[in-house]
């Protein structure tokens, strides 16, 4: 080994890698302060059908910012626990960027009898959010309904005093990320994948491990893959929905 | 009666698309794979613009820009027509780029959708070949070994995958494995880093072949799938050696190789 290269540390690379999602979750956190200074009263409370629909049309200016800010970001928006949008159901006030970079507005089919609903409690990024955790992330996941692409949905939740209200949620284009992860991972020369919650590999330095897959736990990983042993325990990255960077013989 | 090439018919557009440029793409990545011979006339105009479903105007307009290339020639009169000028190599500096610009999970996503194609391809050529592909499939395998030029390694490694296709008798596939290749040959062929170990390479397409020979079905599917996983793996080393050195890392970049571990172009290509 070459004594005069310069060596990073895991914890070293954990730290960059939260740097590209914690400012993800940290507008979401923002956003979720901005949903919760629009509502009324009666909205805090969570009673149902207390929020009219013209109330949260204000969060586009809260909204917007965060897509023109980051460049990770493919949409961003409030999902609303069920029955709070007076005369809806479902309702979701969700902005999207396209491909030419015009903001839009996203509307779903939330029609329950319809074989294509968009169904956000059935969520993963979701329940977790309404089960309270501070901050979740779903995916990297073929996201054929919502943001038409490859992209990790992450949540923080709504919360006023104990009532759910619902979801500030946004979604991180993997094309856009993945450079990013790919670029902190390769300032390492040791074989090292970023894991998600799931086990899924988020990026990898080395092509034994292609994005996507799952890693075995580690006790079970030395079976399912011989050549690959951790050569230490997981650092969880910083402030992200449970990431982690694996060192592997 | 000019001959023209019998795989020009595949080469129409893959998607909807069919726009002047895509024709561009399309008529380029066919040249470099050697779905058009060197010095191959193109079908006249009107054939094409039915081939690639757009109006003989855009055809005129796409054949301008490849002749502007350097890839076709034209020629007046009663023996005229576009002729293909195929170059020496690969168009290196295009395909890095092309690389470059991809992620990971573009590279694996592509690998996925190629192992659907081949897999399949491959189960089927075990039940369906006829002595004609089993013989074509040796000699594209042997070509490999013996190519000499970079160029020529990249044909006969893309005409084996496409010969597969033909052998199951599917239209469908054979398109599909034809867009693959135009996608995919060249990156994995890119003279960057380590060399492509092409001898474990014609051991794969030999194995293959044999497999498909014996009408082993599953283990037909089983060596393509296994053969795309294993030019992923090389893509994504590529990959990682140009993130490296981009982003600096010292350790693990390997210097490119010089194109020349190939012998220059001698004339003698097999075909």
């Amino acid at each position: 080994m070459n004594l005069e290269e310069p060596t990073i540390t895991l914890q070293e690379v954990a730290a960059a890698i939260s740097g590209h999602i914690d400012p993800v979750f940290t507008a979401l956190e923002s956003l979720a302060a901005d949903v919760l200074a629009n509502l009324p009263a009666a909205g805090l409370r969570g009673e149902l059908g207390s929020v009219p629909e013209r109330q949260l049309n204000a969060l586009e200016r809260s909204i917007t910012p965060h897509l023109m800010a980051h460049e990770v970001l493919i949409g961003v928006g409030f999902v609303a626990t069920p029955g709070l949008v007076a005369g809806h159901q479902r309702y979701l006030y969700w902005w999207q960027r396209s491909g030419s970079g015009q903001l839009n507005r996203l509307r779903l089919n939330f029609d329950a009898e319809s074989v294509d609903v968009y169904d956000y409690l059935q969520m993963e990024w979701f329940q977790a959010a309404r089960a309270g955790a501070p901050r979740s992330a779903f995916g990297p996941y073929v996201d054929y309904t919502g943001a038409g692409a490859y992209a990790i949905t992450s949540s923080v939740p709504v919360m006023h005093e104990g009532n759910f209200l619902g979801v500030a949620g946004a979604d991180v284009s993997m094309v856009r990320l993945e450079p990013r992860l790919l670029g902190e991972l390769t300032r390492t020369a040791a074989p090292t994948v970023l894991l998600n919650a799931e086990r899924r590999v988020l990026a990898s330095n080395t092509s034994r491990f292609v994005v996507g897959t799952r890693v075995p736990d580690a006790a079970e990983l030395p079976a399912a893959v011989p050549f690959a042993v951790p050569v230490a325990p997981p650092v969880a990255v910083p402030n992200s929905p449970g990431w982690q960077v694996l060192e592997l013989s | 009666m000019v001959p023209v090439s019998s795989l020009s018919p595949l080469i129409g557009a893959a998607t909807s698309g069919g726009r002047g440029d895509e024709i561009v793409q399309r008529i380029t990545e066919a040249i470099h794979l050697g779905l058009l011979g060197d010095g191959e006339q193109l079908p006249v105009e009107i054939e094409l613009a039915r081939q690639f479903g757009v109006a003989p105007m855009t055809v005129r307009e796409a054949l301008g820009e490849l002749r502007e290339r350097g890839l076709l020639e034209t020629k007046r009169g009663r023996t005229g027509g576009s002729f293909v000028r195929r170059p020496a190599g690969p168009p290196v500096p295009h395909l890095t780029e092309t690389l470059r610009a991809m992620t990971p999970s573009q590279l694996r996503d592509l690998a996925d959708e190629h192992a659907a194609i081949a897999g399949q391809a491959a189960r089927l050529a075990a039940e369906r070949a006829a002595a004609v592909n089993v013989r074509r499939l040796f000699s594209y395998t042997e070509q490999l070994g013996t190519a000499a030029t970079l160029g020529a390694r990249i044909r006969a490694d893309s005409r084996f995958h496409i010969e597969i296709a033909i052998a199951a008798q599917s239209e469908r596939l054979t398109r599909q494995e034809v867009s693959m290749q135009a996608e995919v040959s060249g990156l994995a062929w890119l003279p960057l880093g380590p060399p492509v170990d092409v001898a474990t390479l014609v051991a794969d397409h030999h194995a293959i072949a044999a497999a498909i020979v014996s009408a082993d079905t599953e283990r037909a599917r089983r060596l393509a799938e296994e053969h795309v996983d294993r030019n992923l793996r090389r893509m994504l080393d590529l990959q990682l050696l140009l993130t490296q050195q981009r982003s600096g890392t010292p350790r693990r970049t390997v210097p490119p190789l010089p194109q020349q571990d190939i012998a220059a172009p001698t004339g003698g290509e097999p075909q």
